[in-house]
């Protein structure tokens, strides 16, 4: 059995071991006495899910199926992107238990951390503890989280990697591509995430959420404060949410509005330069405590 | 006339900000912001008997001819319709 603790969640996942596991995972193995979910792999030549007789079918895309039962249950029939192939199925039963079958066709590939983490479906038991994944280059600056958010080839690791060069005593990758984010109490925090893209840059660490930036490319260094609504909609795009499922729509908003509101978020459009660093490093040092 | 439930709203300094859900996430992607207008027609479209009534609550609540609140709404009801945002729950609409 490996246990893993990610963000606040305890899983232990049975008949699987350590060896299988994707490298950036096993930063995540931990020890507890009582898990919150508990996962158990099935290795078949011929995937068979024996339990799809009370679900509907929610939603169906290229690589991913979802059935769901009138208790809010899923079971997620999951494909290759390149090519289709059914890999895995993972089904959610009663109490806390998880079945997963796994194609033993595509072994080779489940320590491959995108492919391993999907299987799981965390972020369908990670809203329910008020967590959410979250598409930013989650960096260290003196103890607290900066998030560099926006879409894909915007420029995350390229301005962050600026940070690292010009401030490289005061600075620290944690993750290159995601990271959890988790309000506790009157504050939120940055969780590591087993996944990293291309970053390859993956710890497992905490940090207090100090500021929000989206970033935009331009020839010139220019913050701008913009409307509540902008930002909202921006984060929420960033954040992993489960559009078939209206609680989890509905938490994720509820989610997005609270970090709008209680965390400093700045669009940033920014060149690739010494002074795109000290631009926003002037306005972050003038955030309060 | 119905507000679809698949629709989720949310409040955001005087503006209203829509997110499909459910099955319409399906084939509706993305957020819409509704404008000041917009967002008083979704707000009040259940309490209308028919469009007519829906005109009035609007000329009550800003200072415009009848004309132009007439097709200010009637252009805004057909996006509401052609998305699957609202449908209608009584034959006067």
């Amino acid at each position: 059995m490996v246990k893993l603790s990610i963000g606040k969640l305890n899983i232990a996942l049975e008949n699987i071991e350590e060896p299988l596991l994707p490298e950036n995972v096993l930063f995540f193995v931990t020890n507890f006495n009582k898990p919150d979910l508990k996962y158990r792999f099935f290795f078949q030549k011929e995937l068979i899910c024996p339990y799809l007789s009370d679900y509907t079918i929610i939603s169906k895309k290229k690589d991913l199926t979802i059935y769901r039962n009138n208790k809010g249950q899923e079971i997620r029939f999951l494909y290759m992107p390149e090519n289709n192939n059914l890999f895995a199925i993972c089904c959610e039963k009663d109490s806390g238990k998880i079945d997963i079958f796994y194609s033993v066709q595509w072994l080779h590939l489940i320590n491959i951390e995108t492919v391993f983490i999907s299987t799981l479906a965390l972020e369908k038991q990670l809203y329910k503890l008020n967590s959410f994944v979250f598409h930013c280059s989650f960096m260290d600056l003196d103890g607290n989280a900066i998030l560099f958010s926006g879409p894909s080839g915007i420029g995350k690791t390229t301005h962050t990697n600026l940070w690292r060069k010009y401030i490289p005593d005061r600075t620290n990758i944690i993750n290159g591509d995601k990271c959890l984010l988790k309000q506790e109490k009157d504050e939120f925090f940055a969780f590591g995430w087993p996944i990293c893209g291309s970053s390859g840059i993956c710890h497992n660490e905490k940090r207090k959420v100090k500021a929000i930036i989206m970033l935009q490319q331009s020839t010139e260094n220019i913050i701008k404060e913009e409307k509540k609504t902008v930002i909202f909609k921006r984060i929420l795009e960033q954040m992993t949410v489960n559009y078939w499922n209206s609680d989890f729509v509905n938490a994720a908003m509820d989610f997005a509005l609270l970090l709008t509101i209680k965390i400093p978020c700045y669009t940033y459009a920014c060149n690739i330069s010494c002074e795109a660093v000290e631009t926003l490093y002037k306005k972050i040092i003038e955030i309060k405590k | 006339m119905k507000r679809s439930k698949s629709f989720i709203s949310r409040e955001i300094a005087g503006e209203i900000i829509l997110v499909p859900a459910d099955e319409t996430a399906q084939d509706f992607n993305g957020m819409i912001t509704l404008t000041e207008t917009g967002a008083f027609i979704w707000e009040h479209i259940e309490e209308t008997r028919d469009f007519t009534h829906l005109v009035d609550l609007i000329l009550d609540e800003y200072e415009i001819d009848r004309e132009t609140a007439a097709a200010d709404a009637s252009t805004f009801l057909m996006q509401l319709l052609q998305n699957g945002m609202v449908h209608p729950d009584n034959t006067s609409w």
